[in-house]
């Protein structure tokens, strides 16, 4: 877990000086997809795959390696940093780990905004025929359980 | 779905059938959920009666399609508002500035047209994203650079049209300044290149902004006067290597010569990078006794502040970091160079950083916390809103969003301290956390000193954000200082400031206005440039 720590200010405007040139470099770090190849064979869903790597593992791919304890690295992919914040470790922090999401509830968040700082897509950001692939691809792990 | 205003229905419902025709049916957008993604996700007037409202979307692929979309709103006087990847986010966002409009949405215009690693420079349409560009210089394996903003989700197009700032050396940081080569349509449906874009073939289009005549581009800036449909940028090759330096001074009055040096070297290139100077006693957590000194009259004496630091423990009163990039020999001599410089000041101490070498590897990338420094994009900045709540202040609301007032000061310590105490006391007066203690060095020769607002779902917070935002902006103008971009709650205000003259400069926008777009259909009100038939009596 991760206590919020940050003062928002400096986060938004001064990383260059929280920030650590010298941080040990990490392996996979963030924007690492998964490699679950074996679960990506339904076109919809290997779709899906490329639409998050493309519009959404910015914010919410998985934190980079060595992040425990280093809240500078962790911000890199701030929207899994907000959702550990949020959670406290009672979900996962990473949408791909998520095992309760449904199509349903993707195509909201991503038309409706998350309710805290992240905003909506609009249908040119992510086309319908791609939000369904987006939400095939975040609930497939639901779809097995 | 509504109707923009001062269009009747039947007129609108042909002007989207004839959209639709232009474009495909799919990429007008009417439907209410998804016309609402175009709201202002940061809007400070959420829930208000003044929150801004879209009529519907349309979305072209081609500068042919634009041409038939100015054509059929010209028909129809329908107002449009163009925008690029859509995400202004603390400047509007997607949203118009003339509440009702049709959205001009050029996110489908998303080629990278050239990249040239000989020339270096890219020219790209104006959906690209900072992100687009990366990918495909990463691809490809050139070894250049694109100077990107805080969020690299946004359009290296719409961000220099907007006056947006990187961190890498100039010109690149300035994105309008590190531009070369516009392709525009006019309201008229005309394309026009500027400068020697406008010879045919013309070989020199991304490596010369000048040609004979005029020089065009700038009006083209925040999208009043035509479309702009493709833009050359100047990229930076990637340096052999990048290294920091970070230098220190002891006391409070320290920072007047240590700005005066450090604006010495800047003009004289020695020093080129973004810095921000610092200070660790502002920016510290506050107390009782800071914030006496703060709301002093005189914010507070040089001895008074002095005795602070020393009784907190603070060894230093402000800092920097300098960051320099190219072969070893070269930055080394610059940083020795500007360490004799400020060994001038007494009581100067410097601490090398470390030297990063070019190119790095994916896991380097990974393991670093400032990408931005080396051209690389991110949302990483987005993560001070992630607590969800206001910090700063006890119990805080949730937070929907930020705002940033955005005003230059000159580059001079006297100012720096100056602009802390005016914009202090705003905040304090409003009951607002401000930030302290930090001065940017965004564009070349001034400095910006952000003052950051958290939007919540609270009217009341909201108004109060709205308020401070104008007094800051009212309170720059008052000192000679000015905003250098503004959300679009905002433009006619900021815009009211540029008075001189009897708002002469206002005057001529008007004039180019009603020449160019005589209709008065792109961006009625963006920047307080507002068509004839819209136009306000200015006081």
């Amino acid at each position: 877990m991760r206590a919020p720590a940050v003062v928002w200010i400096a986060a938004l405007f001064v990383t260059n000086a929280l920030a650590d040139p010298a941080a040990t470099p990490q392996p996979a770090g963030k924007g690492a997809p998964l490699t679950a190849a074996a679960r990506l064979t339904d076109p919809l869903v290997k779709r899906g795959k490329e639409v998050f790597d493309a519009r959404c593992r910015a914010c919410h791919g998985a934190f980079p390696r060595g992040s425990h304890g280093n809240d500078a690295l962790a911000m890199q992919v701030p929207g899994t940093y907000a959702l550990e914040l949020r959670y406290q470790g009672k979900l996962p922090a990473r949408l791909e780990e998520r095992t309760d999401l449904t199509p349903q509830a993707v195509a909201s968040f991503v038309r409706h905004g998350g309710g805290g700082f992240m905003p909506p897509f609009r249908p040119t950001e992510v086309s319908d025929a791609d939000l369904k692939a987006l939400g095939a691809y975040l609930a497939r792990n639901h779809a097995r359980k | 779905m509504r109707t923009p205003p001062g269009v009747s229905d039947a007129d609108f419902t042909s002007a989207l059938q004839q959209f639709a025709t232009a474009v495909g049916s799919q990429w007008v957008i009417t439907k209410d959920d998804d016309v609402a993604t175009y709201k202002d996700a940061y809007t400070p007037l959420r829930g208000e009666p003044e929150e801004i409202v879209v009529a519907a979307a349309v979305a072209p692929e081609s500068v042919a399609q634009i041409q038939k979309i100015l054509e059929i709103a010209q028909r129809y006087s329908i107002p449009l508002y163009t925008i690029a990847t859509g995400r202004n986010l603390a400047y509007g966002g997607s949203a118009p500035v003339y509440s009702g409009s049709v959205v001009l949405d050029l996110k489908r215009m998303n080629r990278v047209l050239e990249i040239s690693e000989e020339y270096a420079y890219a020219l790209v349409e104006p959906g690209v994203s900072y992100f687009d560009i990366y990918r495909h210089i990463r691809e490809k394996g050139l070894k250049l650079w694109i100077d990107v903003p805080d969020p690299g989700w946004g359009s290296p197009v719409g961000n220099a049209l907007d006056h947006g700032a990187g961190r890498l050396p100039l010109p690149y940081r300035d994105h309008f300044d590190g531009h070369c080569g516009m392709e525009v349509v006019l309201a008229n449906g005309q394309v026009v290149r500027t400068g020697m874009g406008a010879i045919p073939n013309s070989r020199l289009w991304l490596q010369t902004k000048y040609g004979p005549g005029p020089m065009l581009d700038g009006i083209f800036s925040q999208s009043n006067f035509g479309v702009v449909t493709k833009m050359g940028f100047w990229l930076m090759p990637e340096p052999e290597a990048s290294m920091t330096g970070r230098i220190r001074v002891p006391h409070h009055d320290d920072v007047i010569p240590f700005v005066r040096v450090l604006s010495s070297l800047m003009y004289s290139n020695v020093v080129d990078c973004n810095f921000t100077i610092m200070s660790p006693v502002f920016i510290a957590p506050t107390d009782p006794e800071k914030e006496r000194l703060l709301l002093k009259s005189d914010g507070g004496s040089a001895q008074e502040w002095d005795r602070y630091a020393a009784a907190h423990g603070l060894a230093h009163f402000w800092e920097t970091e300098l960051r320099f990039y190219g072969p070893p020999k070269l930055m080394a001599a610059k940083w020795e160079y500007v360490k004799e410089r400020f060994a001038s000041l007494g009581g100067a101490s410097f601490e090398d950083g470390p030297t990063i070498n070019f190119p790095l590897t994916d896991e380097q990338i990974d393991g670093l916390t400032d990408v931005s420094f080396f051209g690389i994009p991110s949302l990483s900045t987005f993560a001070g809103l992630a607590e969800g709540r206001m910090t700063g202040v006890a119990g805080g609301l949730h937070t929907t969003g930020h705002l940033d007032a955005s005003p230059l000061v000159p580059i001079s310590g006297e100012a720096l301290l100056k602009a802390q105490r005016v914009f202090n006391r705003i905040f304090h007066e409003a009951g607002l956390p401000r930030g302290l203690g930090f001065a940017m060095n965004y564009h070349w020769r001034t400095f910006i000193m952000f003052q950051g607002m958290q939007l919540t779902n609270d009217k009341e917070h909201n108004a109060k954000v709205r308020a401070t935002y104008e007094r800051c902006a009212q309170a720059a103008a008052d000192n000679g200082w000015g905003f250098y971009r503004a959300h679009n709650a905002f433009h006619d205000k900021v815009m009211s400031l540029l008075s001189f003259n009897d708002h002469a400069l206002l005057k001529l926008h008007d004039t180019l206005k009603d020449a160019l777009d005589p209709h008065g259909i792109l961006s009625a009100g963006r920047y307080g440039i507002w068509p004839k038939h819209l136009r306000r009596s200015r006081t």
